[in-house]
């Protein structure tokens, strides 16, 4: 097993299409574990949301979030781990940065999965396109630390 | 996006190879969570940590942890379960071992494995795969 450059670490995420975001209730005392597309930039992991108990959490409890990726290629395994602040992107040169980061990491895909939001919106009338756009949200996580690992298939994870 | 009732959940659980389990590590004030093989019985998921690993360390003092597990499509579409579980220590895990060894077969290789059984306690899933957001 070996730890993963901060070069490489960078890199994985770049290329990794799923993360996961690790969060506490601290007042149920319960642990959550979500998928998310997320892209990176500068020590920061940027996500688009919408309203739910994800956000909820994420707002109420905005330290300590954890962010994981893994992946299994060939006969290797890489997993990286990191936690740090969540805070929304308000509007500003940030929104458009993350808004870009995401677009350019899922290209086409990003900009379908807008249209059919956007499309379902249109079908449920003004008041449901006012909401997804007064929902939407772009998180950012502000890491503080993080770390991988690679191991082979010959070696214990 | 179609939501995933229990049942349906964990019948897509026991399909996916890679169970990522979230705990909230309180020496660090932070969530953090790893990605492990696993093995499916009814309710009950069973895990190999190595024993010396700040996992196994902090995972019997827990009441609960978090569960996830996905299977994501180059298209982006994907299918994926979340949940809670309650851990709790085997001591005679050599049962859970072997079926482990069955199921990953040389692609597992435990060091000092220390088995845990998960008991779910809740399970949803989600899926885009037959839905028309491609």
């Amino acid at each position: 097993m070996e730890r993963l450059s901060a070069v490489e670490i960078w890199r994985f995420l770049d290329q990794t299409p799923v993360g996961r975001l690790a969060i506490h209730d601290h007042a149920a005392d319960q642990t959550q574990l979500t998928p998310v597309f997320f892209a990176c930039e500068g020590g920061r992991v940027y996500f688009a949301t919408q309203p739910g108990r994800k956000l909820t959490l994420l707002r109420q409890f905005p330290q300590g979030v954890g962010v994981q990726c893994d992946a299994h290629s060939g006969d290797a395994w890489i997993s990286v781990f990191g936690w740090g602040r969540f805070r929304a992107v308000g509007a500003g040169p940030e929104l458009g940065r993350a808004a870009w980061l995401l677009a350019r990491k899922y290209r086409q895909r990003y900009v379908q999965q807008i249209g059919a939001q956007a499309l379902q919106a249109l079908r449920g009338g003004p008041l449901a396109v006012w909401k997804t756009l007064r929902g939407a949200t772009t998180g950012c996580i502000d890491l503080e630390r993080i770390g991988g690992r690679r191991w082979s298939d010959d070696e214990a994870a | 996006m179609k939501l995933l009732d229990m049942a349906a959940a964990r019948d897509l659980l026991a399909e996916l190879e890679v169970l990522r389990i979230a705990v909230f590590d309180a020496g660090r004030q932070a969530t953090y969570a790893l990605p492990m093989a696993f093995v499916l019985s009814g309710r009950t998921l069973h895990i190999a940590l190595p024993a010396g690993g700040r996992m196994a360390q902090i995972l019997p003092a827990l009441r609960q942890v978090g569960l996830e597990a996905d299977d994501v499509r180059p298209d982006l579409r994907f299918r994926s379960v979340a949940g809670r579980a309650r851990p709790e220590l085997v001591l005679d895990g050599a049962a859970a071992l072997a079926a482990l060894a069955i199921r990953y077969g040389t692609r597992w290789r435990p060091k000092e494995p220390q088995v845990f059984a998960l008991h779910i306690i809740a399970l949803e899933g989600r899926s885009t795969l037959d839905s028309s957001m491609k």
